[in-house]
């Protein structure tokens, strides 16, 4: 007979699968950005989105399992969040490791 | 000591609600309350009067800290213990937090196999009679 720890854990795998989604979803929404943020052209909104999706994946990943997405979304956060006049440049290296940590983890979701 | 036993969880994010639920009533065996608001939580309160809130910082409309003033505004429920949880933990949030009323925060993102201790640490502190 399963502990409730084991049987928690197995459910935490189609927790994963369910996250995959997720972050599917998430880079749907920030990938059209990736351009603007080049340019310099984000919006405030787009600006705060960015912020908000950083902020709710730092805060899940490494509860699943994913810390890269942590930390990551962390690093972004509070980048965006500390250097609001900071150069595309900047801004761009902290959103593409979250992305890319976002797209490694969906590849490794089987 | 009182005992711990139904905990309101508060949270927007419904993937966040579910893992709370879900490891709070599997590993913790606790009984589990979940909604996704302020104002939910405040209808839940008075609906289920639970043991103890655990109440994300960051939401829209009304966030954790608003929703703590309206639940201490009540003094029915001033014993029952609220935890924060946030992502965005800086150690002088921590200490508004604690200012603020709550009794113990949690920083996301958490163990889920170790969440449920953390909540009992701080509900047996909180309880400790001087």
């Amino acid at each position: 007979m399963l502990s409730a720890e084991e049987e928690f854990a197995h459910e935490m795998a189609e927790l994963r699968r369910n996250y995959r989604g997720l972050l599917l979803n998430m880079l749907t929404e920030l990938n059209p950005l990736r351009e603007r943020l080049i340019h310099g052209s984000l919006s405030k909104a787009e600006r705060e989105l960015i912020i908000l999706k950083s902020h709710q994946f730092c805060g899940t990943g490494s509860s699943y399992g994913f810390p890269e997405i942590t930390q990551t979304g962390r690093t972004l956060e509070h980048f965006l969040l500390d250097f609001p006049d900071a150069t595309p440049d900047d801004s761009l290296i902290r959103f593409d490791s979250f992305l890319m940590a976002a797209q490694k983890t969906i590849d490794a979701i089987i | 000591m009182a005992e711990l036993n139904h905990i309101l969880c508060v949270d927007d994010e419904p993937d966040v609600l579910f893992l709370e639920r879900r490891t709070l009533e599997k590993i913790g065996k606790f009984k589990v309350t979940a909604v996704s608001g302020g104002l939910a939580a405040l209808q839940a309160i008075e609906e289920v009067m639970p043991d103890l809130i655990l109440l994300d910082v960051m939401m829209p409309e009304i966030d954790g800290p608003a929703t703590l003033d309206m639940i201490r505004e009540n003094p029915k429920y001033d014993d029952i213990p609220v935890i924060f949880m946030t992502a965005r933990v800086r150690v002088n949030e921590i200490e508004e937090y604690i200012n603020m009323g709550a009794s113990g925060v949690i920083p996301k993102p958490f163990d889920p196999m170790k969440l449920p201790t953390e909540i009992k640490t701080i509900w047996d502190r909180s309880h400790v009679v001087c």
